[in-house]
């Protein structure tokens, strides 16, 4: 198509171009949430068992980690943890921003189920004389994780899409891969047109799933 | 910290950017999210269709790959706009998308018998809606709204990818020609920070000042909290 701002002939080929970058961002999202599902748990848990001088220090890390910018995070443990001699390979450091970021809303979420759980729950473990751990184990978790599932989806697929921003530490994700073709073709419009229509493509089937999960699981309130 | 202090006024500088980019996409956002959420409430085709095309647009595929279309991309097809503009449209459309539906569940938690009553009562629309509708869904949106516009301020960092110099882009300049990238990330780490809790404080007093004024009961207000809340946590994701 001559004159056109939009070349197909060069559009046609993008899609395998970008696969190797929406590979990487898969990889991302998904460490990412099994970070944030656990770093999550653990905080909640932490808080709310009250030890004494922990819960304070994860509440403040959670209000922390809520209340600034992703980006600014990522740079954070990109160009500041290597001073103190640690030093990541980039996706593993977007990996872990990713998921210490996303951790603290995990946390929220857990939260709010653990506290739908009715005291009654509670009250009877404790008439069972059912150790603490046993509690939480038997008891409550197995209970909550029902409500848990959809909001926690969500998260995944919020990581999912955030992780365009590990493009910014260098990773080589779906963003990555379109603004290196497209810089070195000097073509914007097709690789980043079809960049987003790769995250519309999976997100939005993905949200769809969350809302039918939510409807027969039930949601937090 | 001696070798960053005399680039603080700089950074501040930037901050103050950022202030600006987060409030004219608040002032966008604040709208377009009433306009999103009225619009897919509506039983017109015309109306909701169009609506949740857009919510899901802006909700499917990421800020950042908006943002870099509309900065790279669009110019191609002969708009060209500042990169101001180009990140305070972007944002504040990408966060309306979400609010939207923070709208649309406020407005669900007005009973219809309301909307019969100031129907049977002969009122216009327009006026139904701003003095019966709104003032009842308000104590269930201000919460939600106020955590979007918190939101709105973490979201304001990705501005500097489009080159606008607010204080992300000029804590990385700094960086580059400094390298002293604790000290300076961690400033702008604080004053992102105190920006939020700010916002949360008072987000908090309209909240009350909305509960005191329309009168609400404590177990209503706690209520519409609550409902808020999941509402924040299942929709508003960051």
């Amino acid at each position: 198509m001559s004159g056109g701002a939009w070349d197909w002939s060069f559009a046609a080929h993008l899609p395998s171009q970008l696969w190797p970058g929406v590979e990487v961002t898969i990889e991302c999202s998904l460490g990412a949430s099994a970070v944030a599902i656990v770093l999550g748990l653990i905080w909640s848990i932490i808080r709310y068992s009250r030890v004494p001088v922990l819960s304070w220090l994860v509440a403040a890390l959670v209000q922390i980690l809520r209340g600034s910018p992703l980006l600014v995070q990522l740079y954070f443990v990109f160009y500041v943890l290597p001073n103190f001699g640690i030093t990541l390979a980039p996706v593993l450091t977007g990996i872990m921003g990713l998921g210490i970021y996303f951790s603290a809303f995990t946390a929220e979420v857990y939260r709010g189920a653990i506290a739908a759980i009715p005291a009654g729950q509670w009250e009877a473990a404790k008439a069972l004389s059912l150790s603490r751990s046993r509690t939480w184990l038997r008891v409550v978790l197995p209970q909550a994780g029902r409500l848990v599932v959809p909001p926690i989806g969500n998260y995944v697929i919020a990581m999912f899409k955030d992780s365009a921003l590990l493009s910014a530490i260098t990773v080589q994700e779906l963003l990555a891969t379109a603004n290196n073709i497209a810089s070195l073709q000097y073509r914007y419009l097709e690789p980043l047109t079809i960049a987003g229509l790769f995250y519309l493509i999976i997100s939005y089937p993905a949200s769809r799933g969350i809302r039918y999960l939510e409807r027969h699981m039930g949601r937090l309130s | 910290l001696h070798a960053v202090w005399p680039f603080v006024p700089y950074l501040l500088r930037g901050f103050v950017v950022t202030l600006q980019v987060a409030a004219l996409a608040t002032v966008l956002m604040i709208p377009a999210a009433f306009a999103l959420g009225l619009g897919r409430r509506s039983d017109r085709w015309y109306l909701w269709r169009p609506a949740a095309f857009i919510v899901e647009f802006f909700r499917g595929s990421s800020a950042l790959v908006q943002l870099f279309w509309a900065f790279y991309a669009l110019p191609l097809l002969g708009v060209r706009l500042s990169p101001l503009v180009v990140a305070v449209v972007v944002l504040g459309l990408n966060e309306a998308a979400y609010s939207s539906e923070a709208v649309r569940a406020s407005l669900k938690n007005v009973p219809d018998g309301q909307l019969e009553a100031a129907k049977s009562i002969g009122l216009s629309p327009v006026r139904t809606f701003f003095i019966v509708t709104l003032p009842q869904a308000l104590p269930v949106l201000i919460p939600s709204m106020g955590n979007a516009i918190i939101g709105m301020t973490r979201l304001t960092a990705l501005a500097s990818l489009v080159t606008v110099q607010e204080l992300t882009f000029r804590a990385q300049s700094v960086v580059t020609t400094t390298t002293k990238a604790t000290q300076v990330y961690t400033i702008a780490l604080v004053l992102y920070l105190a920006l939020s809790l700010v916002l949360a404080g008072v987000i908090r007093l309209v909240e009350n000042w909305v509960n005191r004024h329309y009168g609400f009961s404590k177990s209503v207000a706690a209520a519409a909290r609550a409902t808020s809340a999941s509402v924040s946590q299942t929709v508003l994701a960051p």
